[in-house]
């Protein structure tokens, strides 16, 4: 009797220790999960952009270059993106086939999205109101040109995850701060935070310094330069 | 389960707890802190379309033909133009035009001095009445200066004068007016050129042909092109020699650089020709006779001791211009004015044995452009009207105009202190002044009229004094003024439209059209997009040229003054002009041993120090026809002995914060004396007092 009398009250303590503590664990789960998953689209707003552009399409099929359109200027600076002339230079007409009874889903919406462009683009010489994944903040100034020539003075013939490719196609350069073809190709929206205004995917200084606080880089060229200088002013002008 | 006190209690830490586990406490906490930078007065870059305007700087007294590159409808960069004649790089003050259209030290509307001495804002429309009506009532008593030597607008301000009846236009002074008056002399009638673009071998004498002497920017260009890179791809082509008192950015190229007293560049020139003619060379002048024996009086050994030059250093400079192809001497001041005429003749006398007369490499005999505007002067003729001289008259008082008219120049500022042009201007009862800024001499004046500054306005280039070539350019404007201000061309043609005046023209692109279609033989819109007209047309070397032996050794006559030390100013161009003042954001190219706080520093060699009896960093005071200009020292051995260095470009007393009070105006300590023979003012040797202040 003694027995079962402590086993009811060992099982009431254990009960008793649980509830006491669901409250907690509730607590905490809940600001897991919003702190998870309802924070971040709080605080990000998703914008679309005007029309869905296949980088894989042009790169695979084509045979473009990242350069081919977001080239340099005369004077060196990066031109950012391409105006409409660059891209009526090829889409001054449709250039997919209509699509029929055979043709995929695929094959219709690249259709659907070239004839909009044409029409409402190219036919009203309006030029398309593209939002930027990695506008960076007016504090920074970040050159293309560079980054394209610096790089690759060490990163053509460096072997493995090092290597950025070739200069006609460097496509493992760009992706190092942009976007894979991959991601690009999934249409997302651009998200813009609602305090600072920048997009989730505008570069933070700890990225700027993983290569450029890098100790490999360090190393001196023997002209007194390194290979990316880590000083304020190399990027707030 | 019963939610009590308790178990709330619980629920809430629980969350704490949770939340930290989450991104969102560091997150916000990292946006937060980009969100207080954020601020509405933090200024945002404006983005826009990104295209290139090509122009020529008609603020850079190079005539730099540069390339702006604008973002929308604003300039923001200055770039090379490597297409150019002119072009090919950038100077330090061609770049920081485009920060200077914002300038705090801009004219930002008409002004006119009231009753009690301030200045005070005018419509545009009383400026005019108040400008027609000065004119008609000074008529003939009217004076003018031109502070650009290459610009039509010469013209039109020349044209307007002789519709006044007045003869008094001068320009501000230049190496450029000591050519003609040399070319005058000699009986060359036409401009002095320099083919440097086929040249092997360069010998500059006193010329900063880098920094102060003519076509800057080419020369740089040239230069660039014909010496070998470290990369070992180019192989040398010409080389270069200099000869000055101090190590400029001349002296700091050359191979070799022969340190000379300052202002000795006649005496130098006639050394190389001693050594020219001993070596059995001639010149078919008139008077060569003359000039020999002139010139077989300045030994090697001679031209040392007047000179302080290495007479070995001298001999194989020669030999390696004997040596060259085309090989070119060009002489001229050691900081771009007041050298005179002598030093001109000189070099030309020396180039003339060399026989690179009209030959390529060598000296261009180039015509000079005539005037379109009936009645007005031509360039030629406007040089010959001497500025310090008639400055001088003025402060005497009895040949002092009714009303002077001052365009883009700064006298008051840029004139040796020895000519008394405050005296002047204050003997001259109604002063007007044409400027973008707000200089020491339109803060003289009675009316400042604010005229856009080159990239806001059309004009034009003419040939500049160095180049080689006849050229001819138009700079189109490449941005909206960002002040209530009017071309100074369009507001003379209106002033003599009202006072009834024919001036052969309508309105300034009228007149530079007619130059370009009519004179030059030019698409007028090809002009306009940039392209500089070249023509390789040269007049012939006349049979009866002169060396001037006379005007020559009366020059190397005149002693200099007994003082301890000799002044050796020069020129930085980041330092800017004396019309715009050191831009705003050239103040940090300027180092700490140049200029601290307010004080700059002169420089002098360690042994000229020790006789002085001073030391690195002491204040001292340098002393000149009872002048005193305060400084530093600084202690640098590419100074010539007993020589002080002194850059221009200091002191200024009007502009803005940027260049007031910075420094002191080295012109303050010159004296100026009217060359022997020529009569043209000069003030590049002068002697100075050093003590510690």
């Amino acid at each position: 009797m003694e027995k079962n009398k402590h086993s009811v009250n060992g099982d009431a303590r254990r009960c008793s220790c649980i509830c006491g503590a669901a409250p907690f664990f509730i607590g905490a789960l809940t600001a897991l999960a919003f702190g998870w998953w309802i924070f971040p689209d709080l605080l990000f707003s998703k914008q679309p952009q005007p029309f869905f552009f296949s980088h894989a399409v042009h790169v695979e099929k084509v045979g473009s270059a990242c350069i081919d359109c977001h080239s340099f200027r005369e004077d060196g600076s990066f031109s950012g993106l391409p105006k409409l002339a660059v891209c009526a230079g090829c889409h001054g007409d449709i250039l997919t086939a209509e699509p029929d009874g055979k043709s995929s889903s695929e094959e219709r919406a690249a259709y659907a999205a070239e004839k909009n462009f044409v029409e409402n683009y190219v036919e009203g010489n309006k030029e398309i109101p593209w939002l930027v994944h990695q506008k960076q903040p007016d504090n920074v100034f970040f050159s293309h040109a560079a980054h394209f020539s610096r790089c690759y003075s060490c990163h053509l013939t460096m072997k493995g995850r090092l290597n950025f490719g070739s200069p006609t196609n460097p496509q493992k350069l760009c992706m190092n701060c942009h976007l894979s073809l991959e991601e690009l190709d999934k249409n997302k929206a651009v998200e813009f935070n609602a305090l600072t205004g920048y997009s989730r995917t505008t570069k933070k200084m700890g990225e700027c310094e993983s290569c450029h606080a890098h100790p490999g880089h360090f190393s001196n060229d023997g002209k007194g330069r390194t290979a990316a200088n880590n000083a304020c002013y190399t990027c707030h002008k | 389960m019963v939610l009590d006190r308790r178990g709330f209690v619980k629920c809430i830490a629980g969350a704490s707890a949770g939340i930290m586990a989450t991104p969102l406490p560091w997150k916000l906490l990292d946006d937060v802190s980009i969100w207080t930078q954020s601020w509405p007065w933090i200024p945002a870059n404006v983005r826009g379309e990104n295209f290139v305007v090509r122009v020529v700087s008609k603020t850079c007294p190079s005539s730099a033909a540069v390339k702006v590159r604008l973002v929308g409808n604003r300039p923001v960069r200055v770039l090379p133009d490597d297409d150019h004649p002119l072009g090919g790089g950038v100077s330090a003050l061609a770049a920081a035009e485009v920060h200077m259209l914002h300038s705090p030290a801009r004219v930002k509307r008409p002004l006119l001095r009231g009753p009690d001495g301030a200045f005070m804002d005018i419509s545009w429309s009383k400026a005019a009445e108040i400008f027609a009506g000065k004119l008609k009532e000074a008529g003939g008593k009217s004076a003018f200066i031109c502070g650009d030597e290459t610009g039509s607008i010469a013209e039109v301000i020349s044209a307007l004068a002789k519709g006044l009846g007045s003869e008094d236009v001068c320009l501000m002074p230049s190496e450029g007016q000591c050519a003609a008056k040399a070319a005058e002399l000699m009986r060359i009638p036409g401009q002095i050129g320099y083919d440097l673009e086929h040249s092997d071998y360069v010998f500059a004498i006193g010329a900063n042909i880098f920094e102060s002497w003519g076509t800057v920017v080419r020369n740089r260009r040239i230069f660039r092109a014909a010496t070998p890179h470290p990369d070992g791809k180019t192989r040398l082509k010409a080389r270069f020699a200099y000869a000055g008192p101090v190590q400029n950015n001349s002296a700091v190229l050359a191979r070799p650089w022969l340190p000379v007293y300052p202002g000795m560049q006649t005496a130098l020139a006639l050394g190389v020709a001693n050594i020219l003619i001993a070596g059995g060379r001639t010149a078919d002048a008139l008077d060569f006779g003359a000039f020999k024996e002139l010139a077989l009086r300045y030994t090697p050994k001679k031209v040392a001791q007047i000179t302080g030059v290495d007479p070995k250093g001298l001999e194989s400079v020669v030999n390696a211009l004997l040596a060259a192809e085309a090989p070119l001497v060009i002489v001229g001041s050691e900081f771009g004015q007041g050298a005179g005429a002598a030093p001109v003749m000189a070099g030309f006398a020396v180039n003339a044995l060399l026989g690179n007369i009209n030959r390529p490499g060598g000296i261009s005999l180039l015509p000079w452009d005539e005037a379109v505007l009936g009645g007005a002067s031509s360039r030629s003729r406007l040089y010959a009207n001497d500025l310090a001289a008639r400055v001088g008259d003025w402060a005497a008082g009895g040949n002092a105009p009714s009303l002077l008219v001052v365009h883009e120049a700064n006298p008051l500022y840029a004139l040796p202190g020895a000519i008394p042009a405050k005296q002047a201007f204050k003997n001259i009862p109604f002063k007007v002044a044409f400027s973008s800024f707000l200089d020491e001499t339109a803060e003289a004046c009675n009316l400042v009229l604010p005229v856009p500054m080159g990239l806001e306005r059309l004009d034009d280039v003419r040939t500049p004094y160095g180049s080689g070539q006849s050229i001819y350019c138009v700079s189109a404007p490449v941005a909206q003024p960002s002040e209530d201000v009017r071309p100074a061309a369009d507001f003379l043609f209106s002033a003599a439209k009202e006072l009834d005046l024919k001036m052969g023209a309508a309105s300034y692109e009228d007149l530079l059209k007619s130059r370009a279609e009519g004179v030059v033989k030019t698409d007028f819109a090809a002009l306009l997009a940039g392209t500089g007209a070249v023509s390789h047309e040269k007049i012939k070397v006349p049979e009866g040229y002169s060396l001037c032996p006379a005007v020559l050794e009366k020059n190397l006559m005149q002693a200099s003054a007994e003082t301890s030390f000799r002044l050796a100013p020069f020129v930085k161009l980041n330092l800017g002009t004396a019309n715009t003042g050191i831009p705003p954001y050239n103040t940090k190219t300027l180092r700490a041993s140049e200029l601290e706080g307010k004080d700059m520093f002169v420089m002098m060699n360690a042994a000229t120090t020790a006789k002085a009896g001073l030391a690195e960093g002491d204040a001292v005071t340098l002393e000149a026809g009872g002048r005193r200009l305060p400084a530093r020292l600084r202690v640098f051995e590419g100074v010539m002995s007993d020589t002080v260095a002194v850059c221009l470009g200091y002191g200024h007393t009007a502009l803005d914060a940027f260049s007031q009070n910075k420094g002191a105006n080295v012109m303050e300590l010159l004296s100026a004396v009217p060359e022997p023979a020529t009569g043209l003012t000069v003030w590049s040797q002068a002697g100075v007092a050093v003590a510690k202040a």
